[in-house]
């Protein structure tokens, strides 16, 4: 921690949990400003987050870290500025904490080239207004919820569905076939899952073009508040300054919305609905807004969702979703057939599923895709009980082109040669509309449906055939 | 309500439709075992029924009249009723009861009720129940039909009744059944339908004996045509059953939504309001 | 007295030197205050404002505080942790320079002890080289490893059906009077033959029931791996407070060393309402079911400090078992919900389940391993593949049995066989059954040697068949204990013998007496 032999002046009043209060005796800190509280030699002991400045001369602040061993008698410095990190291409690889200090022991980064963590946003004439697909090459993705660049795409699904390498594949498309980068958020979740999320993509191969930034659940409130902006001010440097595109994955953006109740409680705030800070909407705003195209190049967002009491009408996830333009739903079922990615393709949605964005011809295709679909579900039990025979002919097509359609949506991954000695596969938009476009309308009935499983483009399907 | 009944109301329709989708789906079930079945004796019963027809006038009729000849006047008819033991299963036992009181009203009928439903409601009514068996829809057994059989011809025979109807539900697909009166002794003749392969008499030898033949097939017949009923009947009650229970499934399914929305509402509405209570004291 | 003073203060300098971070005295000041106001177990006082959050103050000459908060005009929250003589406004306070803190060691093994460290089963003194702030950071993200070695519980269904490894933490959830205390038991208790190293949190427990457990464990000779650390229910609530987090600091000691620990948290509910008690007397503003509103944050630092580390910190494993107590089965209440959210799985533990007679009642449906397939041994996955997804079919088919008298072969087979799984599953309480004996046992099940084996008698089948592997095929229940994989030839040899040993079973059954 860095140490000068400036003055500190200001003086604790107050700690109480997090919240700590100060009183400053010159000019009155910033909202946000971050101060230090130091030791009588100027080294930093804790970093305090102004929030609010109450009357007499008392700011009310949040504290950065642990408030174990802190003592009234420490004197406080202002900063000047907000938290700031330093940003640069050297933060390709590295793991970092919400101060932007890597934690992965490979060594510091240089403290050149801060930049404060919270919002500037693009100025209105460089918010690129057309809205554009940024392609997956999943074909499940592509087809049913393609996802808009820049947008935001909400990720629901409990454990065990393939998360990690979902996000993994992700990863590794937007590196490899867009040249971009990934920016991986761990916003309150389990210190377990990072540390594995970690060492899959060093064993994927992921890892070098992505900055992974952490504030799990052991850390308090402050810290898990600020972590995913740390992690949005990285993404903007990459898409401003080095113009990519960008990946951005928060898991979870719940624990976002739940360190800032915990805190306004903590300050005395009055309660809104269900709990929840007064401040909910603009809180929410402040990390959704940051999600933009420029000019120059775009963050696009996957934010992992909890759902409390499997409640989405709860306020937490419903301000998300005003945000959100598309959604991806992992089934638990789907990885139970052994289809991944085991994104549900009645489930997951998107705005730019229209005519308008993707071109008559693929929203057709996607439309007879989800009919062909829902109609199997439905006719699912009476199948598997009373066998096709009871079915009319139009049915009994329909299902046979829906089975078809659920095996070619799956796909092999490249994060997941290792595993299932598969070759992964990429798969352009037009490759994937052209393929479901071949099942629905019966071009494909002759190939029996096994061929369809874990195959890339359609062409790979009438290869097998041909064998 | 506080949203802990809520709670338990939702658990408890939940596992309503837990039974009534499980009914539904053992019927489907039940329907696809029962089909297989039905397919394979309503062929036998039309091979018989060729075979009968096409040669019974080579048969004296002094044999044949005591199956064939319709009495002028019934004084006695048998109706064999085909219910159902369980309810769940709609309208079906009432339509049947229909019938058999058309029936009744203009024969003077005994009745014989397979199924515990209708014979209870007929014997409250005054009628004649002489024979009451449960719990045979669900086996449909063979053995069953062709006792059952038996103790209908011999019965006919020894002119205990001078006619034998059946009233069942006669299963035309999975969501229409009909309930029908069957004629089923006396035989109804059917020569003329099998006109065109009637034998010639200098080609056939029935052996060992005219009577012997005749009787042996027409017994098969009656069998066949018996059994066929009865599984026609098991059928239109479990396709019945399917569909009525598949409404009740549906209805679980949309008062689940609707609980669980209002649920929602007031686990939040509850938290809220505690929260209020709280920050004014 | 200054002199005297001034050498006791370097002495503490020293020590918190050693045991602090970030800080440098270049003095001490000896700080005295006294107490201005009570309020039950929380007082205010004044005059130690160079005190730090988490320093631990003496009043008078026997009670013990510790420093909560700072409020304005220079007054201090303490918690009052132990009252020797009852404590009076005006009383004089001094603070020790010393976090809260508890001295760990091998020593601590078999004994009974408070939250600070006092024992508490009257066989004296415990000495020991090293203490540990009570409050420590978990480890981060760098310094864990993934979760791979299992932790048997020695409960059928949960070593088959939801498996935990060592690292994890599994929430056990349910009613009261459900049978939740009991897991914790049978888990230590199989813990007893290995080096694992056992702490059990009592939060608020009467005394009866915790002497009890030690009493069950000494009988078991399970007591010399094990650590109490008990709050009892007439204790200050700051005892019942701090008691999860003490013993997460002997944890944290144990694993430095390399150790695997286990250490259970019965019940984390109550040290939620104590956490409550003393925010509500500190004026915290209150929040959902009038909880302070930081107690997610309460429950997540305390349970991420569990979970398998790295080589650099050690290489050892805390394998953290919390309970929670519901109301009437609902985990949606603020407490479990949160809990649920932080842990790696739970074990639903029902009600109805348990006054039917099926024990241990646990619901698997409801039941979930995040982690656990990853850590159950070779031969453990092996005889368990499908396990699960038999039993929730036979919970499906089991509504049939209300309404369908027809069914055919096929169904009937498979509901037999599911009721077969179930009363497999049951086990009474104190019986923990050995890996090899598991896997023996569904070995057999899964290949059908038991078809023929009606309910009743398959807990006599049970301790018959592994009685008969150990007295006349030792080797392979040695194997499995040590391999712990199923090789195709131990396969074919384990199906030789089961299948020979299950029909002389049927056949001495069916002969007359």
């Amino acid at each position: 921690m860095e140490s000068t032999k400036s003055t500190a002046s200001d003086e604790i009043v107050s700690i109480e949990g997090s919240v700590v209060t100060i009183r400053f005796y010159d000019t009155p800190p910033e909202i946000y400003d971050l101060l230090h509280v130091v030791d009588s030699e100027g080294n930093v002991l804790l970093p305090l987050e102004v929030e609010e400045i109450t009357a007499e001369n008392e700011a009310k602040c949040v504290a950065m870290g642990s408030t174990d061993m802190l003592s009234v008698s420490l004197r406080v410095r202002n900063t000047g500025h907000p938290i700031q990190i330093h940003v640069g291409p050297d933060l390709l690889g590295r793991v970092l904490n919400v101060f932007g200090h890597p934690i992965d022991e490979k060594g510091p980064l240089p403290q050149t080239n801060m930049t404060s963590i919270f919002p500037t946003f693009p100025e209105l004439y460089k918010v690129e207004p057309i809205a554009e697909i940024l392609e997956t090459g999943i074909k499940v993705l592509d087809l049913l919820a393609p996802f808009p660049k820049g947008g935001k795409v909400g990720l629901f699904g409990g454990a065990g569905v393939g998360k990690t390498v979902f996000l993994m594949e992700l990863m590794n498309n937007i590196s490899q076939v867009h040249k971009g980068i990934s920016v991986f958020a761990g916003v309150g979740e389990r210190t377990r899952e990072g540390n594995e999320l970690i060492n899959s993509m060093i064993d994927g191969g992921v890892i070098d073009n992505t900055v992974l930034v952490f504030g799990q659940m052991n850390e308090p409130p402050g810290i898990r508040l600020r972590t995913p902006f740390t992690a949005l001010t990285c993404a903007e440097y990459f898409r401003d300054q080095e113009e990519k595109d960008v990946l951005v994955f928060i898991d979870n953006i719940f624990r976002y919305i739940q360190a800032g109740s915990e805190l306004s409680a903590l300050m005395g705030r009055m309660p809104s609905a269900v709990g929840y800070q007064s401040t909910l909407a603009t809180e929410v705003g402040m990390i959704e807004e940051r999600i933009q195209s420029t000019m120059k190049g775009s963050i696009t967002s996957i934010q992992a969702v909890y759902v409390p009491a499997d409640d989405y009408t709860d306020p937490a996830p419903a301000s998300v979703f005003t945000h959100l333009d598309a959604t991806v739903s992992l089934s638990r079922a789907l990885v139970e057939l052994g289809i991944y990615p085991a994104a549900d393709p009645l489930d997951s949605t998107s705005k730019m599923l229209k005519p308008e964005m993707v071109g008559s011809h693929h929203y057709e295709v996607a439309q007879k895709v989800k009919s062909m679909l829902e109609r199997y579900k439905e006719l699912k039990d009476i199948i598997s009980i009373l066998g096709m025979s009871e079915l009319s002919d139009e049915d009994r097509m329909t299902v046979y082109r829906a089975r078809k359609i659920q095996k070619f949506l799956s796909q092999p991954f490249f994060v997941a040669e290792k595993y299932s000695g598969k070759e992964g596969r990429y798969v352009t938009i037009s490759q994937s509309v052209e393929g479901f476009a071949q099942i629905v309308d019966g071009r494909c009935d002759d190939i029996p449906e096994d061929l369809f499983y874990m195959a890339g483009t359609i062409d790979e399907v009438w290869e097998r055939f041909k064998k | 309500m506080n949203p802990f009944e809520l709670q338990q109301k939702i658990h408890t329709v939940k596992n309503i439709h837990h039974v009534v989708h499980s009914m539904e789906t053992l019927s489907t079930m039940r329907i696809m075992q029962l089909r297989k079945q039905a397919d394979t004796r309503k062929a036998y019963l039309r091979e018989l029924e060729t075979i009968l027809f096409s040669f019974l006038h080579i048969v004296p009729p002094a044999i044949t009249q005591n199956f064939l000849l319709q009495p002028t006047k019934m004084k006695q008819s048998l109706l064999v009723l085909v219910t159902s033991d369980r309810g769940f299963c709609g309208s079906m036992n009432q339509q049947l009861l229909g019938i058999a009181r058309n029936h009744i009203r203009s024969h003077p009928t005994v009745v014989i009720s397979i199924g515990k439903k209708a014979g209870n409601t007929l014997l409250k009514e005054g009628v004649p129940v002489v024979g009451m068996i449960a719990k045979m829809l669900e086996k449909t057994d063979l053995t069953f039909s062709q006792n059952l059989t038996s103790d209908i011809v011999k019965g006919f025979l020894n002119q205990e009744f001078d006619s034998v109807f059946f009233g069942s539900m006669e299963f035309r697909n999975l969501i229409s059944q009909k309930p029908t009166v069957k004629q089923v002794l006396p035989v109804v003749d059917q020569s003329q339908k099998y006109s065109s392969l009637r034998y010639d008499y200098e080609s056939v030898y029935l052996l060992p004996s005219p009577k012997k033949v005749f009787s042996k097939l027409v017994h098969k017949y009656m069998d066949a045509m018996i059994y066929s009923i009865l599984i026609d009947a098991a059928t239109a009650e479990q396709a019945i059953r399917m569909i009525s229970m598949k409404s009740a499934s549906d209805n679980a399914e949309e008062m689940i939504q609707t609980m669980q929305k209002k649920y929602q509402k007031i686990r939040q509405e509850k938290i809220t309001n505690e929260l209020i209570e709280l920050n004014n004291d | 007295m200054e002199e005297k003073n001034r050498s006791l203060f370097q002495t503490i300098q020293s020590d918190i030197e050693k045991t602090l971070r970030n800080y440098q005295f270049k003095g001490f000041i000896f700080e005295q205050g006294q107490i201005l106001k009570i309020s039950a177990s929380v007082l205010i006082a004044k005059g130690i404002s160079n005190s730090f959050c988490g320093e631990m103050i003496q009043i008078n000459r026997d009670s013990l505080a510790f420093v909560f908060g700072f409020i304005a005009n220079d007054l201090v929250q303490l918690i009052l942790l132990k009252e020797g003589s009852p404590v009076h406004t005006g009383d004089p306070i001094y603070r020790t320079g010393k976090p809260l803190q508890i001295s760990v060691g091998r020593s601590l093994l078999g004994r009974v002890v408070s939250p600070i460290g006092n024992p508490l089963d009257g066989k004296g003194e415990i000495t020991t080289n090293h203490t540990r702030n009570i409050e420590n950071a978990a480890p981060s993200v760098m310094k864990r490893k993934p979760v791979q070695e299992p932790l048997h519980t020695g409960i059928k269904v949960v070593d088959s059906m939801i498996p935990i490894g060592k690292g994890q933490r599994e929430l056990i959830v349910g009613d009261r009077q459900t049978g939740k205390s009991a897991l914790l038991i049978d888990t230590i208790l199989t813990q007893a033959k290995t080096d694992t190293v056992c702490i059990f949190v009592a939060v608020s427990q009467r005394s009866s029931t915790v002497a009890s457990i030690i009493r069950t464990l000494t009988n078991k000779k399970a007591i010399q791996n094990t650590i109490f650390i008990v709050s009892l229910a007439e204790d200050p609530a700051s005892l019942r407070y701090i008691a999860p987090f003490a013993g997460a600091a002997v944890a944290e000691y144990f694993a430095a060393m390399g150790n695997d620990v286990l250490i259970v948290y019965d019940d984390l509910s109550k040290h939620a309402e104590a956490y409550r008690e003393i925010s509500l007397l500190l004026r915290r503003p209150p929040s959902r079911e009038a909880y302070p509103s930081d107690i997610f944050y309460l429950h997540s630092r305390l349970l991420e400090r569990a979970g398998s580390f790295d080589k650099s910190i050690g290489g050892g494993s805390i394998t953290a078992l919390p309970v929670v107590e519901t109301l009437g089965g609902d985990i949606s209440q603020y407490i479990p919900t949160n809990l649920i959210s932080i842990t790696d799985g739970q074990i639903y533990v029902e009600k109805h389940m348990f006054n039917a007679g099926i024990r241990p009642a646990i619901n698997v449906g409801l039941s979930v391993s995040r982690v656990g397939s990853s850590a159950q041994t070779k031969a453990m996955k092996k005889v368990s593949s499908g396990l699960r997804l038999e039993l929730s079919q036979y919970n499906d088919l089991k509504a049939f049995t209300e309404f369908g008298t027809e069914l055919d072969q096929e169904t009937k087979a498979r509901l037999t066989k599911g009721e077969q799984l179930v009363e497999i599953m049951k086990q009474n309480d104190l019986n923990p059954v050995p890996i090899e004996k598991q896997v023996i046992l569904l070995f057999a099940y899964q290949n059908n040697f038991m078809k023929n084996i009606p309910l009743d008698k398959v807990s006599f089948y049970q301790e018959s068949l592994y009685r008969h592997m150990k007295t006349r095929f030792p080797r392979f229940v040695s194997i499995l204990e040590t391999k712990r994989e199923i090789s195709p030839t131990l396969e074919k040899a384990l199906a030789r013998v089961i299948e020979k040993f299950s029909q002389a079973f049927m056949k001495s059954e069916n002969e007359p007496v």
